[in-house]
């Protein structure tokens, strides 16, 4: 299930949140793991099975961490524990692109891989709840949370629908206390509604009517230099506000049970640097990573060289997280690459010295991040590589008849919306103020104005009434 | 009392609680089978409450006005041209491996010519140019030089060149993929040319039938959009002098897709009547102009009684797309 579609809206949700507020305070997290359950099982049922195993592993594990931690063999738990975790994640989600990778290799050696055996099933969701599972097994260890002896607070915290299939990437130890306390009320509900209807109104008006004008540039064999450029926008829009739009969602429903997540986006293209935008883009996983892998590679502490490697090496795997594809390595590698490069400069003082002007620091970092999102957006590497050739001229420069006949003014429209609303962003980011709720996360805790609201309102109305007109799928009786 | 920090709490549930009282009646108990197990019940449930959502015929058709009327644009699928004009996006896309799929359908068409006619049978290939090309629009490039490239690819066989015939006014429907009956029968005067006279001593008459509106199967891409077009189904009637007894199979078939298989535009009545001889239909619809051979090859009706002429029927957009087999 999705946030945006009609059966989470018309069916799931206001039966959800009608239960939620008529079940008395002890047994909303029960209520909130039988909900969560059902909204993950609309996926399928099944694999509830794999995912109550995370849970009971994991809570386990961080009781034996806890019991017996001062055990000379104890990091052992934690090393079962956490490679546990990441075993299943790299079997469910690494397993296909492994065996499909190294197959030409291990046929030499007699070994021989067939289709059927490439067939594993990605779970939806899986990355997040297993990061989740991960993260808490190792707060436990590092005693920055008490392991919690309430299964059932785990679980919901786990299940917690609002994240559990595309984050943000929450730790235990941030909503620990507040499954035990919480407020609720309807200022909160409110927040917590704008947000929602906020996040909808611009995943179904932006994000789904720019993807067509992406997909159709990404899809050319020969793009121009114009169709390159326009295509590699169009998604770069269509990613932020597709995944922002459902982080600012997943928000707003936590905000009606009364829960306070972390903001997983702030203004990620306003930034001046790889490592700014790093602070503003996907904040929830940036922060993960820095705080269990980055760090403990090392972080800065020894020596520049090492310090440039661990940030390759993070972004690396960061990129790997993202998908099972050598496209999303070499994204992550580009993005390590200019985190490492940009710190070489700093340190060097080089940056300070060139007094770049902000306009090109901008430029360049917006750049960057476009060429990363073609690598990022691209089905393989000979997939990246044609439309990098685009963007390089070598195509031709306007725009091709091959992209003009697919170009719709309803995703020109978007787009340009899109940027506006870009645009606006630091204007109506200043109506609100911030919260920090630990270090590197915050949250956003102002009413938006009464205007505002209206206008958000009204948005969110078109867009449910866009989606439900978009079910709509028709196709010629005679295509094949 | 201050609205603003209730407005949108008071919004949502009153969206959630008319939504909910609207789809509500619409939910049913899933039973607890392997279907639901992993996932496919819930898929179909949701494919189908999408579709009974209260209101959403109204919901849909508004935006397909709106679309149309705003930004002359309809949904993906459609390509709107000028006057009421609407054009098939599959005359238009160039996926990735178009030549590789040009090419392999050129050989897959070689290959049958070559098979039909060494079981003695006159194959005539109607190739059937592109609506978009006929009426003038510019092409992308990998389907710009498509017709030509098909034509010489061809020229050894008994290729029918359809393009200058149905460039005549009214050969195609305005609102529809494909012929309309005029162009139907100048495509038929076209093939039998090719094929000459045949002595089958038969008779069939084409009379034009009732005028009635038609909507065709683009408007499918603009829902809620009305333009009306007319369509006048023709009559062929046999007037041989043949007993009723006579139960003798056509020496000449008919393989193709939808342009031949569906009696609106009446391209097997308008070959009956150019060429005064009876044909037998193997046209289908849905599977394309490879696939529907395939089919026919495989059948009784090949394997029992070939033909003497075998006109093929194939719109030209279908080469760039992956051959489709019959399974």
């Amino acid at each position: 299930m999705v946030f945006a579609s009609p059966i989470f809206l018309f069916i799931f949700l206001p039966l959800f949140l009608a239960l939620y507020y008529l079940t008395p305070r002890q047994g909303k997290s029960l209520l909130i793991l039988i909900g969560s359950s059902a909204f993950y099982a609309w996926w399928r049922v099944d694999f509830l099975a794999l995912l109550y195993a995370i849970i009971g592993w994991s809570w386990l594990m961080a009781l034996a961490i806890e019991r017996w931690r001062s055990h000379r063999q104890a990091i052992w738990l934690l090393r079962f524990g956490v490679g546990a975790n990441l075993l299943t994640l790299g079997y469910f989600k690494y397993w296909n692109f492994g065996a499909g990778t190294l197959a030409p290799l291990l046929q030499q050696a007699g070994i021989t891989i067939t289709p059927e055996m490439l067939q594993v099933l990605l779970p939806i969701g899986i990355s997040f709840f297993v990061f989740h599972a991960i993260s808490y097994i190792v707060d436990v260890w590092r005693s920055d949370t008490p392991a919690t002896r309430n299964l059932f607070d785990f679980a919901a915290f786990i299940t917690l629908f609002p994240h559990l299939i595309a984050g943000p990437v929450l730790r235990y130890k941030d909503l620990a206390g507040q499954f035990t306390r919480r407020t609720h009320s309807l200022e909160l509900f409110s927040e917590g509604a704008y947000r929602f209807m906020s996040g909808f109104a611009k995943k179904v008006l932006i994000a789904d009517a720019v993807a067509p004008l992406a997909d159709a540039a990404f899809a050319l064999p020969n793009p121009s230099m114009a169709d390159a450029w326009l295509g590699a926008l169009a998604y770069s829009i269509q990613l932020f506000f597709d995944f922002a739009g459902y982080s600012e969602m997943a928000v707003g429903l936590a905000l009606m049970m009364g829960f306070r997540f972390i903001e997983n986006f702030n203004m990620p293209y306003i930034s001046r640097s790889i490592a700014e935008f790093w602070r503003r883009w996907h904040i929830s996983l940036s922060t993960w990573l820095r705080d269990y892998l980055y760090i403990p590679l090392g972080g800065n502490r020894k020596g520049k060289v090492r310090t440039y490697i661990n940030l390759l090496l993070t972004m690396l795997l960061g990129g790997l997280w993202h998908g099972a594809n050598w496209t999303f390595v070499l994204w992550g590698a580009w993005h390590g690459g200019l985190l490492a490069l940009e710190r070489a400069l700093a340190e060097n003082k080089t940056t300070q010295a060139l007094r770049v002007p902000r306009i090109a620091q901008h430029l360049y970092c917006l750049l960057a991040v476009l060429i990363g999102w073609v690598m990022f957006r691209a089905h393989s590497l000979a997939d990246a590589s044609v439309l990098y050739q685009g963007m390089l001229g070598l195509n031709g420069f306007g725009i091709s008849t091959d992209l003009l006949w697919q170009i719709k003014k309803n995703s020109l429209l978007a787009l340009a919306g899109g940027i506006a609303v870009i645009f606006l962003q630091p204007l109506l980011s200043s109506m609100r103020t911030q919260v920090e709720l630990s270090k590197g996360s915050f949250a956003i805790k102002t009413t938006a104005p009464l205007t505002l609201q209206i206008i958000v309102a009204t948005f969110f109305i078109l867009a449910v009434t866009r989606l439900i007109a978009m079910s709509y799928s028709p196709f010629l009786y005679f295509q094949f | 009392m201050s609205l603003k920090p209730a407005f949108s709490a008071l919004f949502l549930i009153g969206f959630l609680l008319m939504s909910a009282g609207m789809a509500l009646p619409h939910m049913r108990a899933l039973p607890l089978t392997a279907e639901v197990l992993n996932g496919k019940e819930q898929a179909a449930f949701e494919k189908q409450f999408n579709r009974e959502l209260p209101g959403y015929e109204p919901i849909r058709n508004f935006w397909g006005r709106t679309e149309f009327a705003l930004l002359h644009e309809g949904r993906s699928g459609v390509v709107l041209g000028n006057d009421g004009w609407l054009f098939s996006s599959e005359e238009f896309s160039c996926p990735r491996g178009t030549v590789q799929n040009i090419s392999a359908n050129i050989g897959f068409v070689h290959d049958v010519v070559t098979q039909l006619e060494q079981k003695q049978v006159r194959v005539i290939l109607a190739l059937v140019p592109a609506k978009a090309r006929v009426m003038g629009l510019t092409l992308p490039s990998c389907r710009a030089g498509l017709y030509q490239q098909l034509l010489d690819a061809f020229k050894t066989h008994n290729v029918a060149n359809l393009l200058t015939a149905l460039q005549a006014s009214a050969a195609f429907m305005k609102t529809d993929t494909h012929w309309s009956p005029t162009g139907a029968a100048l495509a038929a005067r076209q093939v039998a040319v090719l094929i000459g006279t045949l002595s089958e001593n038969q008779s069939f008459v084409t009379q034009t039938g009732e005028t009635k509106p038609y909507s065709g199967d683009l408007l499918r891409y603009l829902p809620g959009v009305a333009m009306p077009e007319t369509l006048a189904m023709p009559i062929t009637e046999n007037r041989s002098a043949t007993s009723l007894l006579d139960d003798s199979t056509p020496d000449i078939t008919l393989v193709g897709t939808s342009y031949s298989a569906n009696p609106r535009w009446n391209f097997e009545g308008a070959l009956k009547t150019a060429l005064q001889a009876d044909i037998l239909n193997m046209a289908d619809e849905g599977l394309g102009p490879f696939a529907v051979m395939d089919k026919y090859l495989h059948s009784q009706s090949w394997q029992d009684t070939p033909p003497r002429v075998l006109i093929w029927e194939m719109p030209e957009r279908y080469f760039v797309a992956p051959h489709g087999v019959f399974p």
